[in-house]
């Protein structure tokens, strides 16, 4: 077809596939290639957060480990097993769109908004608790360590501990926005077979939040060991 | 399309047995923390786990085992920049001598009624005042 044609949209009836593409697998691609490049950006993002962490460590070991000690690792395991349950009705949720099961897509992803909110409701009570013992060195609060030897370190663990547990429960509070706009959008008949291409892709959004808190967990909770 | 006889992949079953297989190592790695003293190798179990946890995740919840190489190379292009920041960075400091808790510049404690430096305390601000 000519240029002038596709400019003017006269041979284009509205569909799934948008102009500027072959075919439609060749559109799925670069919707897979640009969602993958966001995430890379997000790789970074964290990994920064990551890097700040392993090197503060180093020169911490001591008081890193007496410091994840004050974390609640029953809940912490809890709150993991959430997150990889709200993978499992996201993957299920993908797997009903391109299948074109409207229900089942609307049920998995409500069960995904589900799991999401829990988590973030023991991320809550899990930070309450550490502010009534005193331990977020955040917006002037008092920072309670009887230790001053290994204060600073402590002090580290927790300024890291409350930034990256912060920007991941931010992750998730943009990642449920999504949800609850695609729940209505499957209710609404939308998103269904060779329209589900944007709920693999919100999947993919997901799946890398719950694999930040996959390595967040042993970076946090597991430093050391509990035994004795 | 998705017609009949045509399964998306990964299926239903696949799924719900991923599912298993990172819960089983969530238990494992709990267990590990909460009762085994294995010094520092305690956390390379918990990174070894983790790094299972996410690989599985990463091929098939995300689609990578099924995605074409270019779709690949992108999804590796992130983690490969990864280990280039936290490497190099760990090859820097790991080779220098120094120790956070006692390395620590020793600053007088400010007095009571002192003014918060970012209130304009002129010794708390190494750069010079500018339009004031």
């Amino acid at each position: 077809m000519s240029e002038h044609e596709s400019l003017h949209g006269v041979t284009h009836p509205p569909g799934p596939l948008a102009h500027q593409f072959e075919d439609i697998e060749q559109q799925h691609e670069a919707g897979e290639l640009g969602m993958w490049l966001f995430l890379a950006t997000e790789v970074l993002f964290f990994g920064g957060l990551f890097c700040a962490y392993t090197l503060y460590r180093s020169q911490a070991e001591e008081a890193f480990e007496l410091a994840s000690h004050h974390l609640n690792l029953p809940l912490g395991t809890f709150n993991t097993a959430i997150l990889l349950s709200s993978s499992l009705t996201m993957a299920l949720a993908v797997n009903a769109a391109l299948r074109s099961q409207q229900k089942k897509l609307v049920q998995m992803l409500i069960g995904t908004i589900v799991f999401g909110t829990a988590f973030l409701v023991v991320k809550y009570f899990e930070w309450s608790a550490d502010y009534e013992e005193h331990l977020v060195p955040l917006m002037g609060w008092h920072f309670e360590w009887e230790d001053p030897t290994t204060a600073p370190g402590a002090r580290m663990f927790f300024n890291l501990y409350f930034f990256m547990t912060g920007l991941h429960a931010l992750h998730m509070v943009i990642g449920l926005f999504f949800l609850l706009l695609y729940t209505w959008w499957a209710h609404k008949g939308h998103l269904l077979g060779i329209n589900g291409q944007p709920v693999h892709l919100l999947g993919l959004y997901w799946h890398f939040v719950d694999i930040v808190w996959v390595f967040l967990y042993p970076f946090l909770y597991l430093v050391g060991t509990r035994a004795g | 399309m998705s017609g009949h006889g045509h399964e998306i992949k990964p299926t239903v079953t696949m799924c719900c047995w991923i599912w298993a297989a990172l819960m089983a190592l969530l238990v494992l790695t709990y267990v590990v923390g909460m009762y085994v003293d294995a010094g520092a190798g305690n956390f390379a179990i918990a990174f070894a786990i983790a790094m299972t946890k996410a690989t599985i995740i990463i091929l098939f919840f995300m689609h990578i085992y099924y995605s074409s190489p270019l779709v690949r190379m992108w999804a590796g292009s992130g983690f490969f920049f990864l280990l280039i920041l936290i490497g190099l960075t760990l090859c820097d400091v790991r080779t220098r001598d120094l120790h956070y808790e006692t390395d620590v510049p020793e600053y007088p404690a400010p007095a009571e009624d002192a003014p918060a430096r970012h209130e304009g305390d002129p010794s708390g601000n190494p750069m010079p005042a500018h339009g004031k």
